[in-house]
């Protein structure tokens, strides 16, 4: 059975301040029997009360709640992996005595699952780059010729001038051969170092500058800025694969805001609850151009803050807005009970479900899978493009939604508390001991 | 009586230089330089070794080295396979598809000349 690790900790946090619950219930104005149900995960806590909460607790409200891209108790099971001295059935109380700790340890986590992507990553590409092999082929050849042929002048003295002439000529051009495969490989390396080392993945980066961002660019929308010149002052953006990935995601940014002017987008938006297909429909654009104008809406009252995942039929990220509360593994594989993945079996059928996650959060998600025109390769490969767009579900269900299946989703499996899921990968970290 | 080789290698001065210095060892030497032909090649000559290098334009070294054990008169003949790989992955080939031995580059020239002789004893 999952537990509401929002009320856990908020119990821990309240008793390391010595607190009484009945002195938190009265400053944040709720009865302290109320109080004691959210603390032991009866009640959800979300919204004003929970930053009542955080902010009598003088914490930030991140650490009380679970945070995106699988929260911190969850970044810190994954740490306490193979660790068996971590008391892991104490996190809650550990993140809430030692918030800061608790943070620094997840940065760290997070920090190295980057690393270990970088090192797989350029291990792949030293033991694969089709040049790197050629050059280190040729290298060998022209050694091989070189110490052969300078063997045979050293050993054979009576050799006829002719032939001796022939052999030093050789030499002569595989040492210049071998002098420019030198400066190209170390050209390699130096580009390699330049490029890649110490730096995140391209999409890791693409995350940071639409993070750092909040996922909007009103400057661009208003004709005040102009792509370049976002590009070039992110600090983000170190490698060439992270500005490449920018810029096709600005480009499609502007023209999808050329389609949709702003202000006119968020009153047809409202008029329609936000759903993204009849947005579609008025529009006459495809479901993953309303998918990715939904998710890129500044932050406004009456607007609701929309997470979005886009795939392609591998099921390899392309691009990700992550929502508070709901889990999308970086890494590892995601939850395989997505609509995303139902969506690719189905393509051009939209497919709608009410997501629980195991802290007892509701999302109302939507997915498209749709076949794109690719120009190469000929003869054409059907390819897929997927997005799955998804909301918090606040007080209620909307009524539309009442009749939709609702999912029991979870994080990566690795680290999903879920017992009795068909869909199941690999053993929980979280497994009950035998 | 002379021993016969077939060498198979597209580097015009490691040909130039291996077929020196197996001249110089007695040895009549015929070379042929890409992986078209090959088998043909050995298949004229009747050579009593093989020297085949694994990077070949046209078809691997791999390839013609198949080709040569299913052949019913050239299943025998000792090949010595040369490659700029060391890798591991390599070598295994080279024992899988029946390499007699197996040479990385680069190598010394009384290493080459010992092997050689060593197969055709």
């Amino acid at each position: 059975m999952t537990r509401d690790l929002t009320g856990l900790r908020i119990r821990e946090r309240r008793k390391a301040l010595g607190l009484r619950q009945s002195e938190l219930a009265r400053i944040c104005g709720i009865s302290p029997s109320y109080l004691n149900l959210i603390e032991h995960g009866r009640r959800p806590v979300a919204g004003k009360l929970l930053l009542d909460i955080s902010s009598a607790l003088k914490v930030d409200v991140a650490r009380l709640s679970d945070e995106t891209d699988g929260g911190l108790v969850r970044r810190l099971q994954v740490a306490a992996q193979g660790n068996p001295g971590a008391e892991l059935d104490r996190v809650d109380e550990f993140i809430g005595r030692f918030p800061g700790w608790a943070q620094l340890i997840a940065r760290m986590q997070t920090r190295i699952d980057q690393l270990e992507q970088t090192i797989e990553a350029l291990g792949d590409r030293l033991s694969q780059d089709p040049h790197l092999t050629e050059t280190i082929h040729e290298i060998l050849s022209s050694v091989t010729a070189i110490h052969s042929t300078a063997s045979i002048l050293v050993q054979s003295p009576a050799m006829e001038t002719d032939q001796q002439r022939r052999f030093q000529t050789n030499i002569h051009q595989e040492s210049a051969r071998l002098s420019d495969l030198s400066r190209a490989l170390a050209g390699f390396f130096d580009r390699l170092s330049e490029e890649e080392v110490g730096h995140a993945l391209p999409l890791d980066e693409l995350d940071a500058f639409l993070a750092r961002h909040d996922y909007h660019f009103l400057t661009l929308e208003a004709g005040q800025a102009d792509v370049d010149a976002l590009i070039g002052e992110a600090p983000e953006l170190t490698s060439r694969g992270g500005r490449l990935l920018a810029r096709e995601f600005l480009e499609r940014y502007l023209a999808d805001a050329n389609k949709m002017p702003l202000a006119a987008f968020l009153e047809n938006a409202a008029a329609v609850a936000f759903d993204p297909i009849r947005l579609a429909r008025e529009y006459g654009v495809d479901f993953s151009d309303i998918c990715r104008r939904l998710a890129f809406l500044p932050a406004a009252v009456g607007v609701p803050a929309f997470g979005l995942i886009l795939c392609d039929g591998t099921g390899a990220i392309l691009l990700r807005k992550p929502l508070s509360g709901f889990s999308m593994p970086r890494y590892s594989p995601a939850c395989a009970l997505w609509p995303l993945y139902q969506a690719i079996s189905r393509p051009h059928l939209s497919v709608s479900a009410v997501l629980e996650t195991p802290e007892k959060q509701e999302f109302l998600a939507i997915a498209e899978s749709r076949y794109i025109d690719l120009e190469t390769p000929q003869p054409a490969v059907p390819v897929q493009r997927a997005s799955m767009l998804f909301r918090r579900i606040d007080s209620g269900l909307p009524e539309a939604s009442v009749a939709l299946p609702r999912i029991p989703v979870g994080p990566s499996c690795r680290i999903c508390p879920r017992s009795g899921c068909g869909a199941r990968r690999e053993p929980s970290i979280h497994a009950p001991s035998a | 009586m002379v021993k016969h080789v077939v060498l198979i290698e597209d580097e015009p001065n490691i040909i130039e230089a291996i077929s020196f210095l197996l001249r110089q060892d007695g040895w009549q030497v015929t070379t042929h330089s890409q992986g078209d032909g090959a088998l043909e090649a050995v298949r004229e000559a009747a050579p009593d070794l093989v020297i085949l290098d694994v990077m070949l334009p046209g078809r691997s070294g791999f390839e013609v080295l198949q080709e040569l054990r299913q052949d019913p008169g050239l299943g025998n003949l000792p090949v010595l396979m040369l490659t700029a790989k060391g890798q591991a992955r390599d070598r295994e080939a080279a024992e899988r598809y029946g390499a007699s031995r197996y040479m990385t580059k680069p190598f010394s020239n009384s290493e080459m000349l010992a092997v050689v002789r060593e197969l055709v004893a």
